[in-house]
């Protein structure tokens, strides 16, 4: 593994977040949600915004989650679990 | 940050009880000065009747007198008002009490709204209404219920994985 | 502060703001604060009895920590200024 630090390589963990600008992303949320959009901006609070986006809802019971579908919206920080990148 | 927080006091702007017609109106000023501040967005707010949400689901009503930055507030004439809900989480009866002088710590503000004074008891008519102590026995048992089926559901949740933290102080 | 600018960016716009609590408010974005407090005009709730007074609110400030989500329509957000501004501001929060 090279030593070298270029501008690229990855410093901090909000950067993983930065590299995946315009790419599908999937985000867990508080409150037993998940979503997946494409995301469009962030901060370092994990505050974002998600276009094309799909919001679902779990449940404590053995059902499928419930399905949102969404154009854009902004995600408050707060409830932000995990960002991951995300196929599709 | 632009702008400082602690330039912003409202209650300055209060003092002139005198009101003089040619003198620009409050609101505008201050919209002017300090748009997009927390202080801008409730100043016009501020000596009418406003209903604020806590978190801890407590409705209440009464006039604006001043806040601060935090969304700290002083409310005048408070009447607190509880909402029952049948089992379809629409209300059907409703129990209100004066209380008098509140001064809420703004990070237990939800929401807080202005009334239409014309309209602001027109969704009462279709409630009953109850004497306040017993709406809040039966609110007591409806929280106790919450909390208990959000305990369980928090549990169940978190076996798959799922995080949906309940926060018992937050029954809003 | 990013987002602070982008909420003045849809001031007068039509957004729905869903609380922590599951409800949505729906009204035309009057101003925002540094902390995303929110203040909504011509509000209509979506789908909650639970809150029957809303109907005479005129105006509701919201304070921003109670915000789950912010919907907002497609057209009002420039992407790629959005994207430029996250990279901006990540430069900057890495430079401190």
């Amino acid at each position: 593994m090279s030593t070298l630090r270029t501008e690229q390589q990855s410093q901090e963990p909000l950067d993983l977040i930065r590299f995946q600008l315009d790419e599908f992303v999937l985000v867990k949320l508080r409150g037993a949600r998940e979503m997946k959009g494409r995301l469009q901006g962030y901060d370092s609070h994990c505050n974002m915004v998600l276009s094309e986006a799909q919001e679902f809802i779990f449940s404590e019971k053995d059902v499928e989650p419930i399905v949102k579908k969404t154009e854009m919206v902004f995600v408050r920080g707060d409830s932000v679990i995990l960002v991951s990148p995300s196929t599709e | 940050m632009s702008e400082s927080p602690v330039t912003v006091q409202p209650s300055q702007e209060q003092q002139p009880q005198t009101k003089d017609p040619s003198a620009p109106n409050v609101e505008d000023l201050y919209l002017e000065s300090y748009a997009f501040t927390t202080a801008a967005a409730i100043v016009g707010s501020v000596d009418r009747k406003v209903f604020v949400l806590l978190r801890d689901g407590r409705n209440l009503f009464g006039i604006l007198r001043t806040f601060d930055q935090f969304a700290n507030l002083v409310l005048q004439d408070v009447v607190e008002r509880i909402y029952l809900n049948d089992e379809s989480n629409t209300p059907k009866k409703f129990g209100e009490t004066y209380k008098g002088v509140f001064m809420v710590r703004g990070e237990n503000v939800v929401m807080l709204g202005e009334l239409d004074i014309d309209k602001e008891d027109d969704h009462l008519y279709e409630l009953e209404q109850i004497p306040f102590e017993v709406a809040e026995k039966e609110l007591k048992i409806a929280h106790a219920k919450t909390i208990k089926d959000e305990k369980i559901k928090g549990k169940k949740l978190l076996e798959k994985g799922l995080i949906n933290d309940f926060v018992k102080s937050d029954l809003y | 502060m990013l987002f602070f600018s982008f909420f003045k960016t849809l001031v007068d716009q039509e957004v729905t703001v869903e609380l922590k609590n599951d409800i949505e408010i729906k009204g035309t974005l009057k101003s925002v604060d540094q902390y995303l407090n929110l203040k909504i005009d011509n509000i209509s709730t979506v789908n909650e009895g639970k809150y029957p007074h809303l109907k005479s609110v005129k105006t509701l400030f919201i304070r921003g920590s109670t915000v789950r989500y912010v919907h907002m329509s497609p057209s009002s957000v420039d992407c790629t200024l959005l994207q430029d501004a996250s990279r901006r501001e990540a430069l900057v929060q890495s430079a401190k």
